[in-house]
């Protein structure tokens, strides 16, 4: 629970209150901004994409291993393809690299090639196709040279998934929508089937309808709303992150198939390189009671590293420079419930969104405008909507030319701040300043990435420290590194004998 | 204005200082480029004193020390860009070309010879596979100090500290000045690893326990540091199960090791050794690239920052005579017993008269001697009453009274005799 | 018989020191500096304190300090508390006194940077 408590948001009357900042609110907030409707975003944390959303590996799947019948599969090819347009709307780094599930049974070899040319007919998936062991190495050469084939997914692609959800909130944001971090939901009023008031620890509001996008806590969204007819099984996964010089190693995402030890839903996990360009390695599922257990484990980090470096024999443990715990959000059926309430009519849910839920964002937001405005009834269009956002530019991909006149309008743009990731003052502020400012030491890092390099933020914590308690006015001793409690100092070091 | 100098140096801290003042000296035009907006480098944050005692024969702290060359560097006219950061360095026919970045914008310096002197980083918590949650409250040593004494913040109330090295000591000592209560220093080797009148000064003047053969394995926590779990180790310093103790505390400071930083090296395709993670280099402290310089920290993790002036003046005097002349270098191989060793190889074509060699032995040894051979045949010993990692030792060699050539096999090794 | 290590030097020999009041001897000392040492410890142990003042100027908001000489080692915590109620407001330089004979030792409080002198500088050239 937030530690903050007012009423802020007392009295409130938004069309849509949307609960959660995860990928799913996020992307659900931009497309309905297109209409002229008061939305009002809710999440409880301090900053967007704080749970799974930023917590995955940021794959956009090609959905060659998903079965008709599901909403998994009914959404994928939509959402992959919608990648490209969407994230140059919203100025996010997005990569088509390419993914090869690699396998060592040679024998399997036709039965899957039959696979894929199904999967191809059925699903339209035109660029997957299968590739032999040896041309898997000359595209890959630093694979382990045992695989005897491939399933070659040319659409696969790798996007930063916090990054992509805080511009999407970003967008919603900028056409009219307003979001409110460290704002919890707390109780729903449901009379006569319908919900007629939300209390959150900002006040109480009155929304016409509601959307849960509320990730592990949906089905307690649900529950408030008189609605719950699914449950969520939590599921842990751990990933680590090698340092950028591992990232040459290989350019795409990779995973291993075993058809002999195949079990129903459990995540191989695999190797990727990010947008970012370092590598990711995981994740494992480890079943959790505990729906914010992301806490870290050696044994989660162990068991990975060694079936991973199955497929890249060059990687060493010495390369990881951090790792992270996701929890998964899954429903017992393992689907998406995309739907409206049964019982409760003004609540839209979004639930169940596990893996590939990154990759059918876009398509999952666009059929959630259609049924939310639909339920609204007599929305009109916003003329003044813009689908594009700029992003904070990247001073160190950019030409000398185009460095210099960055710098000549504003010299913080030449202030190298972060080293390991050549980050200047002018992005760190540009994030401060952004549409949605979350002035902590986390919030800085997942927008511009001081702190994400090899030194882990060692020589440049400091630094953004202090340039966030400039730019609140305040103390040094009173900035955070995310939540409330999280202070990085306790005041001056001559604190005993002065006035405080 | 000319942008090319005939040396130009990156780093200003004590080794970028000291090569900078010592390639003036030898007539070179000297450009320093730091990427902090004051000279010094690590030595500014450094208030202890324990500096200079072998190269000046007084105890200064560290700014004094620092600023004793930064008073040099400025009578001498030396130019130095601060606050700019270099981007890339690219090889040219004529030498080199080092793009920078700063408040004025973007800029190109070039050179005939230019000197890494980039010093090292600190090894973080992930890379120690410490595991748990991700609250505030966990530093890096270098970290904690850079709040407490630069920027005047105490990162701590109650701090357990992990890695008996110099750095963890140092801050022991400093944060319980300030009035925080050290709960312990925890390190996971058998012996400490920081200088022995550091655990006196530090530890026992404090009353601060240190628990050897220990490590922390996990922290707790949600928003700022709650506590930590500390486990004994094996042998092979790996944690034993289920020997995990809670402390309570709200600060992890963690003093594990530094970590050469050799970016703008390996972009030049200069070989490092994987023993000093530094970059091979020659007596005169240039490395396999022709023309590139390497000293201080950057070159290999020093205990004495009198050494690392040793090295900046040795790179700054190699690199202002830098006449891209052909060597003839041989390699200086370590051999039984020895950690580290510098430098790696012995140019035949320069003045091998006074070559200075640093090494650290790989354990704790008495009574043993340094034996240096060339092939089978003995060159010299020289006997130590104790060999300890933490401390790097120096020697002066002789090198040219040998009859070497281009097939001398040199190695440096260590055994015990037990007299 | 008491044995302590000596902090002078990086030997850090270890000493024996026998005898008590007037008469003590001291071996395992390399040097002369480890006899006087060692002599101290047992009757007056001194130590140096290197600490931080705090300061008035925005852009460095501690100056470093030191004593100017040994000090006893009981008087460290009440040295830290003099230091502690210092706050620098003018452009002090390396060597300068902050505080005189502080408690009495004949050790003054000196400042080891000139930090303040070149941010005063700078703020002159702005």
């Amino acid at each position: 629970m937030p530690a903050v408590s007012d009423s802020a948001l007392e009295g409130e009357k938004p069309d849509v209150l949307i609960i959660g900042g995860g990928i799913s609110g996020a992307s659900i907030a931009r497309e309905l901004s297109r209409w002229n409707i008061n939305i009002l975003l809710v999440e409880k944390e301090p900053d967007l994409a704080m749970q799974a959303s930023g917590r995955n590996d940021g794959e956009v799947h090609p959905g060659i291993d998903l079965s008709k019948g599901s909403l998994k599969h009914y959404y994928i090819r939509k959402g992959n393809a919608m990648y490209g347009d969407v994230c140059k709307e919203l100025g996010v780094d997005f990569r088509r690299v390419g993914q090869y599930v690699c396998f060592n049974e040679g024998w399997a070899k036709p039965l899957i090639s039959l696979y894929v040319k199904k999967k191809k007919y059925i699903d339209k998936i035109e660029d997957s196709e299968v590739i032999s062991g040896k041309e898997l190495l000359r595209r890959e050469p630093n694979f382990s040279g045992g695989f005897k084939f491939a399933i070659s997914n040319p659409s696969t692609g790798c996007v930063c998934p916090y990054g992509l959800t805080i511009a999407y909130a970003e967008n919603a944001v900028t056409n009219g929508a307003k979001v409110m971090l460290n704002t919890a939901v707390t109780g729903m009023k449901v009379e006569n089937g319908r919900i007629t008031e939300v209390t959150t620890n900002r006040g109480t509001v009155y929304p016409k309808i509601v959307i849960n996008a509320a990730g592990v806590f949906s089905e307690e969204i649900a529950r408030m709303a008189n609605d719950r007819f699914f449950s969520i099984h939590p599921r842990r996964g751990t990933n680590s992150i090698t340092d950028k010089k591992a990232g040459v190693y290989m350019h795409s995402v990779a995973s291993i198939k075993e058809l002999a030890r195949s079990t129903g839903h459990t995540k191989g996990g695999g190797i990727l390189h990010t947008v970012h360009g370092n590598l990711l390695i995981g994740p494992d599922a480890v079943e959790t009671s505990e729906k914010e257990d992301f806490a870290t484990y050696p044994e989660s980090i162990e068991k990975v590293f060694t079936r991973q470096k199955k497929t890249m024999p060059a990687l060493s443990e010495r390369d990881i420079i951090t790792y992270f715990t996701g929890v998964r959000a899954p429903t017992f059926e393992e689907d998406f419930i995309i739907e409206k309430g049964r019982k409760t009519e003004n609540i839209i849910h979004v639930a169940g969104i596990q893996s590939p839920g990154l990759t059918t964002a876009p398509a999952v937001a666009k059929d959630v405008e259609k049924m939310a405005v639909e339920m609204l009834g007599g929305a009109q269009k916003n003329p003044s909507f813009n689908p594009v956002r700029k992003p904070i530019p990247q001073i160190r991909n950019m030409s000398d030319e185009e460095r210099a006149k960055m710098i000549e309008k504003n010299p913080d743009y030449g202030e190298i701040v972060c080293r390991c990731e050549e980050i200047s003052k002018g992005e760190i502020i540009d994030a401060l300043n952004s549409p949605i400012c979350v002035p902590t030491v986390d919030g800085v890092k997942k927008r511009v990435r001081p702190g994400m390099g090899r030194c882990q933020g060692g020589f440049c914590s400091p630094l953004v420290t202090k340039i966030i308690a400039e730019f609140l006015k305040s103390p040094l001793s009173e900035v955070r590194k995310s939540r409330d409690g999280s202070v990085i100092t306790y005041g001056a070091t001559k604190g005993r004998n002065s006035d405080e | 204005m000319s942008n090319y100098y005939d040396v130009i140096v990156i780093g200003g801290g004590p080794a970028g200082l000291a090569a900078a003042v010592q390639a003036k000296k030898e007539n070179a035009s000297v450009l320093l480029i730091e990427r902090e907006n004051r000279l010094g480098g690590i030595l500014k944050q450094c208030i202890h004193d324990g500096f200079g005692l072998v190269r000046f024969e007084e105890k200064l702290s560290g700014p004094e020390y620092a600023e004793r060359f930064i008073d040099e560097f400025n009578s001498l006219g030396i130019k130095a860009l601060t606050l700019t950061f270099v981007t890339r360095i690219e090889k040219t026919e004529d030498g080199f070309e080092i793009h920078v970045t700063n408040r004025s914008g973007i800029s190109v310096y070039s050179c005939n010879a230019v000197i890494l002197a980039t010093g090292c980083r600190e090894r973080t918590a992930k890379q120690v596979f410490i595991h748990g949650t991700r609250p505030s409250g966990v530093f890096t040593a270098g970290t904690a100090q850079y709040f407490t004494n630069i920027l005047g913040q105490m990162p701590a109330k109650k701090c357990v500290i992990l890695g008996s090295g110099d750095i963890g000591l140092i801050m022991a000592r400093r944060l319980t000045l300030e009035g925080c209560e050290v709960l312990g220093v925890y390190e996971a080797k058998p012996t400490p690893s920081g200088l022995t009148r550091n655990i006196h000064q530090c530890l026992n003047d404090y009353n601060i326990p240190l628990h050897l053969s220990k490590t922390v394995t996990r922290v707790f926590g949600d928003d700022r540091l709650e506590a930590v779990e500390i486990s004994q180790v094996d042998e092979n310093m790996k944690p034993i199960p289920d020997t995990g103790e809670i402390v309570k505390c709200d600060a992890l400071i963690l003093s594990v090791g530094l970590i050469p930083e050799n970016e703008l090296a390996e972009n030049m395709n200069v070989t490092l050794d994987p023993g000093t993670k530094g970059p091979v280099c020659d007596n005169n402290c240039m490395t396999t690239v022709p023309g590139v310089f390497s000293c201080g920290n950057a070159l290999h993790v020093n205990d004495l920052v009198d050494y690392v002036s040793e090295s900046g003046e040795t790179a700054g005097r190699a690199a202002a005579h830098y006449s891209k002349k052909e060597r003839g270098t041989i390699a200086v191989k370590r051999g039984k017993n020895v950690l580290s060793l510098v430098p790696q190889m012995l140019d035949l074509n320069s003045d091998l008269g006074k070559v200075r060699v640093y090494f650290r032995s790989l354990k704790p040894l008495n009574n043993c001697r340094l034996l240096v051979k060339c092939g089978d045949s003995e060159l010299f010993t020289k006997k130590y009453a104790f060999l300890r990692p933490p401390e790097m030792e120096s020697l002066t060699v002789d090198f040219s009274q040998y009859d070497l050539n281009e097939n001398s096999e040199i190695t440096f090794e260590i055994e015990v005799t037990g007299e | 018989m008491n044995e302590i290590v000596c902090i002078v030097c990086p030997n850090s020999c270890v000493l024996r020191i026998d005898g008590e009041g007037e008469n003590l001897t001291v071996s395992g000392n390399k040097c002369k500096r480890g006899e006087t040492f060692a002599k101290a410890e047992m009757t007056n142990p001194v130590r140096t304190i290197c600490t931080t003042a705090r300061t008035s100027f925005k852009d460095a908001p501690v100056v470093p300090v030191r004593v100017s000489k040994d000090i006893p080692k009981d008087k460290i915590f009440d040295i830290m508390r003099e230091i502690d109620k210092v706050t620098v407001s003018k452009p002090v330089k390396r060597g300068d006194v902050l505080i005189a004979d502080v408690l009495g030792t004949g050790a003054d409080i000196i400042v080891t940077s000139d930090l303040l002198t070149i941010i005063d500088k700078e703020n002159e050239n702005e």
